[in-house]
């Protein structure tokens, strides 16, 4: 009979954080949360796709078979089934649930809620919330974690940048290392079990990338710290998104699936897409995406053609995970697009968010169910180990902030960026691969020459964007290794030397695993 | 080469003094201040070629959904990222929002706003993760709240409001915009009453003198004075209600 609550800390206030919290606190844990930016600040507002959800009111005969089988196929059967299942299975549940959180999904004639179809899939599943679904679920999340933090339930560490593991003599995880970015205190955090929820690292690609903030920095560190990294070759791709100065915008495809009048051109490697003789309906049914547009670049979409491209969308790869969301260090645990385990080789339109909420209510449950047999473990840990980690990581951070050296961080990342978009962003070959790889491996030993511009030892974001940069570097060479080694086209990994699916051969997770910098990949998981 | 100037409001700390520095950077077609500052996170050196610190803003998504760069631009508080350099007359001038609690040069503490939708009890309480049905809701009503949730909680009503200042409790517009929405939601609508009470405090609905300059300030156009209107009716309506029961 355990004499205190299971202590959980979560990292990450996205969709998936916030359902591990919610997820982990129902069932009587003490949780803290972890999270650099307030929730409706984080990645998970961008989502501008939808939910999808079986729920079967088109008349369609829609079914969560049918679901798993689109998102299977669409995965291009990289994705385990029992998990994907599952997954569509929770799927209406967590569509009643969203509603009644916040979420205004958009309404039928009759008051229910309305179902599109988003590209890939075979029937209208997708229920979505006018004005951003992901913006939506991001607000309704964060009245959670408001109503929780008054109550004093959990706690909430808004501002707090996770920098290490802290693993026991074992190798299992009893604690995290955080900086709070304000005032740059270093402090750690004892728990049975850690949630890694970061998101995902098709920030890597810089403005070539529909999200230049998800760099997958925190993942690099548990990686880096022992744990099995999936599938990282693997990005998924979204062919019609608008270019903007600082990022590409994935607008297109609801231009596509509404079936309206459009035509279009091919030049180089652009789409031109001409929207204004849309149907009047269908103008005001997206009148949010139009809105979205017109901000984004200051150009009003009806009078010039909407010139798509294709960009780094959303990792597909993350943190390796049992269907449990346990990863391969006792005591972590990763959800969201921290892990991988539903979409496979590519990403059906809808299911972005429902695998993160999906997993994230998953991992809470698990986490606690971990702990359960343990007794008070990190109590059992001695308060030496969390003192030496955090010793380090203070060492770290006040030996980067002396350093000296004429190379530059943003430089090294933009350069970075540049290398993986020489590799092939949609379509890769393996002697674009291998150079990019070379000059990451370059891009690597000038990183130690970095030093700061900001010494300050207040609110310095500088030496947060410099600690990350290194987890980076090391996510882009295991892309690029990765890349290299799966000598096959599937899903969104495109090489033209292999340009067929190789089921016998390929049709296994890539795990990877990272000992002092050297990478080692394993392909022992079939996929089931 | 082309190139852009910005003088830039810099502070070190809260506790320090502010000053100005000018910087000037390469122009790109369709660049945003958003752009420009990264320009000058890559390549911190300020007009007089002197080697300085990156200028430390609050940036996310880069698209305006997350409301993260709200800073005050040439005067006015807009998003740095939806912000065109080719709209703005030069040099640009930046600073931080000014109803907020400073970090460091361009950063700002908007926890206030977070505190005042958890003070105004701006959540829904549901039974928890277990699932019932969702609720059937007419398509005009789905339509008239609809608006409201476009809210970035960017803080730039507040920043235009007269009535947000150190001399009052006055939170702006934001929290009418959202306890709106939350009031007219089918579950929402379960603390009605809650947050009515909570909005006839002081700092509330009745320090509201009707400016608007809100609602014309509003990145995403949210229908805010509406809002201030159907609340303002509906707390008149609650203090009477609580005079005589």
């Amino acid at each position: 009979m355990r004499s205190r609550k299971t202590k959980i800390i979560v990292v990450g206030g996205g969709s998936a954080g916030i359902f591990a919290l919610l997820s982990a606190y129902e069932r009587g844990a003490d949780v803290s949360i972890f999270m650099t930016l307030p929730p409706r600040r984080a990645p998970s507002v961008c989502e501008i796709n939808g939910i999808n959800a079986a729920l079967d009111t088109k008349n369609e005969d829609d079914s969560t078979w049918l679901h798993t089988k689109d998102t299977i196929r669409c995965g291009d059967f990289l994705a385990p089934e029992k998990p994907v299942a599952s997954m569509c299975a929770a799927a209406p549940r967590i569509i009643n649930l969203l509603d009644r959180m916040g979420v205004l999904f958009d309404r039928t004639p009759e008051g229910t809620i309305d179902l599109y179809r988003s590209l890939g899939s075979s029937r209208r599943r997708m229920a979505k919330a006018t004005g951003l679904t992901g913006r939506q679920v991001m607000a309704a999340l964060h009245g959670q974690l408001l109503r929780l933090a008054a109550l004093e339930k959990i706690r909430v560490f808004e501002g707090w940048e996770f920098l290490s593991l802290v693993l026991n003599e074992n190798g299992d995880c009893r604690g995290a290392i955080f900086a709070n970015t304000k005032n740059m205190e270093i402090k750690a955090f004892a728990s049975d079990a850690v949630i890694v929820c970061t998101g995902g690292y098709e920030g890597i690609f810089g403005s070539k990338s529909t999200n230049p903030r998800r760099t997958g920095a925190s993942i690099a560190r548990c990686f880096m710290q022992g744990a099995a990294f999936a599938n990282p070759e693997f990005v998924d791709i979204h062919p019609f998104t608008v270019a903007g100065p600082d990022k590409h915008l994935p607008v297109g495809d609801f231009f596509i699936t509404t079936g309206s009048r459009m035509d279009y051109l091919q030049e180089d490697q652009h789409l031109n897409m001409d929207v204004s003789k849309m149907e009047k309906r269908q103008k005001s049914d997206f009148a949010d995406i139009f809105s979205l547009y017109r901000g984004f670049t200051g150009e009003e979409p009806f009078e010039k053609p909407i010139r798509l491209v294709a960009a780094a969308n959303r990792s597909l790869g993350g943190l390796w995970t049992d269907a449990d969301h346990a990863t391969s260090v006792a005591g972590l645990f990763a959800a969201g697009e921290a892990s991988c385990l539903y979409h496979g080789a590519a990403s059906l339109g809808g299911n972005e968010l429902l695998a993160s909420i999906f997993g994230g209510m998953r991992a809470g449950r698990s986490s606690v169910e971990y702990t359960q047999g343990l007794g008070a473990q990190s109590d059992k840990t001695p308060s030496s180990v969390f003192d030496a980690t955090k010793t380090r990581e203070e060492d770290k951070n006040a030996a980067i902030i002396r350093r000296e050296g004429e190379e530059n961080t943003n430089a090294l990342r933009r350069e970075m960026a540049e290398a993986l978009v020489s590799g092939g962003v949609a379509i890769k070959n393996n002697n674009a691969l291998k150079a990019a790889g070379e000059k990451l491996a370059q891009i690597k030993d000038r990183f130690a020459k970095a030093s700061p511009f900001d010494r300050q030892a207040w609110a310095n974001d500088e030496i947060f964007s410099m600690r990350r940069l290194e987890g980076e570097i090391e996510i882009a060479r295991l892309h690029v290794a990765a890349a290299v080694a799966r000598d096959e086209s599937r899903g969104s990994h495109i090489k033209t030397d292999f340009p067929k699916r190789d089921d016998e051969k390929w049709r296994v997770m890539t795990k990877a695993l990272w000992h002092e910098g050297e990478l080692k990949l394993d392909y022992s998981e079939k996929i089931i | 080469m082309n190139s852009v100037t910005l003088k830039i409001r810099r502070q070190d700390d809260p506790s320090d003094l502010p000053y100005w520095e000018e910087f000037a950077v390469e122009y790109s077609n369709g660049m945003t201040v958003a752009t420009a500052l990264k320009l000058i996170s890559a390549s911190p050196l300020a007009a007089d070629g002197s080697r300085t610190r990156p200028v430390v803003w609050e940036s996310s998504c880069l698209g305006g959904a997350c409301g993260a760069c709200a800073m005050n631009i040439n005067g006015r508080a807009s998003l740095a990222c939806h912000t065109f350099v080719d709209d703005l007359p030069k040099p640009i001038v930046l600073e931080p929002l000014s109803k907020f609690p400073l970090i460091r040069d361009l950063k700002v503490d908007r926890e206030a706003m977070f505190r005042a939708l958890a003070n105004t009890g701006c959540f829904i309480e549901t039974d928890g993760l277990g699932s019932s049905p969702a609720e059937r809701v007419p398509k005009s009503d789905h339509e008239n709240i609809e608006p409201f949730a476009a809210c970035i909680m960017c803080g730039i009503c507040s920043e235009a409001c007269p009535q947000v200042n150190e001399r009052s409790q006055f939170a702006g517009a934001f929290l009418f915009g959202w306890a709106h929405l939350l009031n007219t939601h089918p579950i929402g609508q379960n603390n009605r009453s809650g947050r009515l009470d909570a909005l006839m405090r002081q700092g509330g609905i009745a320090d509201c003198m009707g400016a608007k300059v809100c609602e014309s300030v509003c990145p995403k156009g949210i229908p805010l004075s509406e809002a201030i209107a159907k609340l303002g009716m509906a707390t008149t309506i609650r203090s009477i209600k609580r005079l005589f029961w």
